[in-house]
């Protein structure tokens, strides 16, 4: 059973009542903009936030809070969708069910303490434990050159969103963490704490009346302003498709190719670009899969993906040096063909299954459901699960052709390996 | 059919042995629309030496991951394509020590046990798809040569058994998978893929009586013969003790250390459980050890331990980033020596053991962990479901053991390193 309710304004409870699991989860988030100056900060702050509370100062007395408390764990979240940024703190804990004293009240006082009542000094966050998260997150940033998939698809997005928002990573770039200090911080996130909308998300046995009573007194404070949701991704001037590239020692070269696609208002056109990307790239029964791997031999892995709030579609493959252009010609000759209305009924109907069995499964994972309404609450399209099954079964092949005819390739990045 | 209650769980297991030898084994969940299936089989990359009934077998590096991939190949066409057909994802993974196969699915579930049990007992390929395999996996071992943490994991697994099986890569390399032909694979799959040889393990909607009949009815006859995998009989060399610099371009050090353990340690869970505890105590979120290290920013929130075996080859292993991770190791090792002769004390050990159970408890909302989990300790002859009971009955006693590995000469630490960079 899902219950969604304004707290407070701009401050919404979404509560999915269910008995079928031994976890609970519980989540809160601020809703921000993605924004270069202070992507970094949105990052930082929620591992800053998870050293320690009034109620649990130090790691330690939080950690053996954590396990008395039957093994339940919280951690941060960070995430892109789109153009905004999410920046909270979860927890995930033995439900109620299972137990002889409930849990989750404690839970809730966990998590808003962590939240609100933060170990501060000198008008900032404390120095010592601000240092090291600051460290650890810039180790983070520097790491993405080791992962070579990670590095070429940042590489592209840098380049090909030049100028946009959506060029930022979602935890921030390493120029402005350097700015940080533990007092910014701190101002930072008074400041975003009563002017971003919260989502909170909560799945597990318990009614959802306690938990509303619960997060409204915690929360009632920092009540009154005004919280406006992000704005919508700008429209983009077409332009020409460019390339370039990258000579690296590797046993592998790494393609990636990006293309604009339109942004979905409805669930229909939502539902029209899953259909296409299941259809195109996404998993083993997709053309790509099929013709680049299983018949050329051309590749291990080749992917597709698109990020339905900013409009952008993305292929990957992981090939040899000397197979750039046959790989890049068969994505885009597949996709052509795709926009040309060359779909089998076979593949538009093994597309729906794949979509319909994935939104069938959405409802017995406690993590999906909660990325789903996350996703929800940033982008244009609300809607059931019933709702978006109900518009992937009435796509059609001329639908599809349509969504595929949107996309226009942008920018193409090829991360070329050579013997050292 | 034996149905098993475990009420500390609010599972029920259902256990049956079919004719020829497969197990078994379905949890029932008629309210989820989720199902997995997963058909776990006896045989992973160290299998590759073999006695036959008599007749020693040696295999090349690889086999048994080109036979997982090829499994896909039917002669209607590829798996993929049925399981797409329905809705249905299905996929493989070869480790050292097994294989599995395995489903899942929203919607007809019992088509998609079908396809998946099909594709495993029917091993069809010519010559031709043999072929084209090896370009698809020539570049599955080149993404992995460029993964500088999969190079780490590697040479560390050569110093801790160097010559022995567990040494070699589970992929094979570009060399050794040129002598794999359909024969090898044809062979491989008789020796191994026996019914006896393999568990099925299900979860959802679907009841233990269909899943019993429809493994029945598309269950391979029994093998003649007798196979014995040679790993646990070849010896490995002493391990390489100390630490080893690999040079990549990483930003930062990576290491793993780990301490081995004697020999053939008992195969339960208990014995599983009491080591993660004793690293927990040592270096779990709470330990004074692990506090100390990240506070001085020697490791962060990535760093990991855990306990790794292999059939009867065990070892202590910790692992993450680290500006130092010699410091590291030492801070580990001086922390089990003042734990052993400090000793553990019952109200720590009382609390980690709650955090361990509440954790199990929680994994099984995943169909694939408990699956897995569920499928590898039948292997093993072991009742992955009385996890509650095993962890109630350990003692401070059984920790010291495994504490005591924990000494700077034994430590195997290997690290990815920066190349410009002298630590």
């Amino acid at each position: 059973m899902l219950q969604r309710s304004t707290l407070l304004p701009g401050i919404r409870l979404t509560a999915v009542k269910s008995d079928k699991f031994k976890t609970a989860t519980l989540c809160l988030c601020l809703v921000r903009p993605l924004r270069a100056d202070e992507a970094a900060m949105n990052a930082l702050l929620p591992s800053v936030l998870l050293r320690g509370s009034l109620a649990y100062p130090t790691m330690r007395e939080l950690s053996r809070f954590l396990e008395t408390a039957y093994g339940a764990s919280c951690g941060a979240i960070v995430r892109k969708r789109g153009e905004a940024q999410l920046t909270g703190l979860y927890a995930e804990f033995l439900d109620d069910a299972l137990l002889p004293e409930p849990l989750l009240p404690d839970m809730i006082s966990l998590l808003g303490g962590l939240l609100l009542d933060p170990m501060t000094a000198e008008g900032g966050f404390l120095p010592e434990y601000f240092a090291v998260e600051r460290d650890n997150l810039r180790n983070a940033m520097e790491a993405e050159a080791n992962d070579k998939r990670v590095y070429a698809f940042r590489r592209l997005c840098r380049r090909m969103f030049r100028g946009e928002p959506f060029a930022t990573p979602a935890a921030g770039e390493k120029a402005e963490l350097d700015a940080v200090t533990p007092q910014s911080l701190y101002a930072h996130y008074r400041r975003i704490l009563t002017q971003s909308p919260i989502e909170i998300i909560y799945q597990g046995s318990s009614d959802p009346g306690p938990i509303a009573a619960a997060f409204r007194d915690l929360l009632s404070p920092f009540a009154g302003a005004e919280r406006p949701l992000p704005p919508p991704p700008a429209a983009v001037v077409q332009r020409e498709a460019q390339a370039f590239s990258e000579t690296q020692p590797l046993e592998q070269s790494k393609l990636v190719v990006g293309f604009r696609m339109a942004i979905p208002q409805t669930p229909v056109e939502l539902a029209a670009q899953q259909v296409l990307l299941a259809v195109y790239g996404a998993g083993p029964s997709s053309r790509l899969f099929l013709r680049m791997r299983e018949e050329q031999s051309l590749c291990y892995s080749v992917s597709a993906s698109f990020d339905r709030c900013k409009g952008t579609l993305f292929v990957y493959a992981g090939i040899d040096a000397d197979q750039y252009e046959p790989a890049l010609r068969e994505i885009r000759t597949q996709l052509a063909a795709c926009a040309a209305g060359r779909i089998s009924d076979e593949e538009l109907r093994f597309a729906k299954s794949q979509l319909r069995s994935q939104l069938r499964a959405i409802g017995d994972n406690p993590s999906r459901l909660e990325e789903l309404y996350l996703g929800d609450a940033v982008g244009p399209i609300r809607a059931t699960v019933a709702e978006r099954t109900a518009a992937v079964e009435a796509v059609t092949a001329e639908d599809v052709a349509a969504a595929a005819r949107t996309v226009r390739e942008d920018t193409v990045f090829f991360l070329k390996g050579a013997a050292e | 059919m034996n149905e098993m209650d475990y009420p500390r769980l609010r599972e029920i297991l259902h256990r049956t042995t079919l004719p020829g030898g497969l197990r078994v084994r379905t949890v029932y969940k008629p309210d989820f629309a989720k199902f997995y299936a997963i058909l776990l089989v006896n045989c992973g990359s160290v299998d590759r030496r073999y006695d036959r009934d008599g007749q020693l077998v040696q295999m090349p590096q690889g086999v048994a991951h080109y036979l997982e991939h090829k499994l896909f190949d039917m002669p209607e066409g590829s798996a993929d394509a049925l399981f797409a057909a329905i809705g249905a994802s299905g996929n493989a993974y070869t480790s050292h020590d097994f294989t599995g196969y395995y489903v899942q699915s929203s919607e007809q579930q019992a088509e998609a046990l079908r396809v998946l049990l099909r594709m495993a007992f029917t091993p069809y390929f010519t010559e031709e798809t043999v072929q084209k395999e090896r370009g698809i996996i020539t570049q599955e071992i080149k993404m992995a040569a460029d993964d500088p943490y999969d190079c780490l994991g590697e040479i560390h697994m050569q110093s801790l058994f160097p010559g022995h099986p567990l040494s070699e890569p589970i992929l094979g390399t570009e060399e050794s998978i040129a002598g794999i032909t359909p024969d090898c694979l044809r062979r491989w799959y008789s020796d191994f893929y026996r019914p006896e040889n393999m568990v099925l393990c299900v979860e959802g909607d679907l009841p233990p009586a269909e899943v019993a009949a429809i493994a029945s009815e598309l269950l391979p006859p029994a093998q003649e013969g007798r196979v014995e995998s040679l790993f646990d009989r070849t010896p490995a060399a002493p391990p390489r003790t100390g630490a080893q610099y690999l040079r990549r371009e990483v930003s930062m050090p990576t290491f793993r250390l780990s301490f081995p353990l004697p020999d053939r340690p008992p195969e339960d869970q208990r014995f599983e459980f009491a080591a993660e505890l004793a690293l927990e105590l040592l270096a779990g979120d709470s330990a004074d050890c692990f506090r100390q290290l990240y506070e001085s920013g020697l490791v962060d929130s990535g760093f990991t331990w855990s306990i790794e075996r292999y059939r009867r080859k065990a070892f202590l292993s910790f692992g993450g980033d680290s500006r130092d991770p010699e410091a590291v190791c030492a801070a580990l090792c001086a922390a089990a020596r003042t734990m052993l002769s400090g000793g553990v004390r019952s109200d720590d050990l009382a609390r980690l053991k709650r955090s361990m159970l509440g954790r199990l408890l929680r994994d099984l909302d995943s169909f694939s962990v408990c699956c897995t989990r569920l499928a590898e300790c039948t292997l093993c002859g072991q009742d992955y479901f009385r996890f509650p009971e095993i962890l109630d009955a350990i003692t401070e006693a059984e920790l010291a053991p495994l504490l005591r590995a924990i000494v700077p000469e034994q430590a195997v630490l290997t690290i990815l390193a920066p190349k410009e960079e002298a630590l």
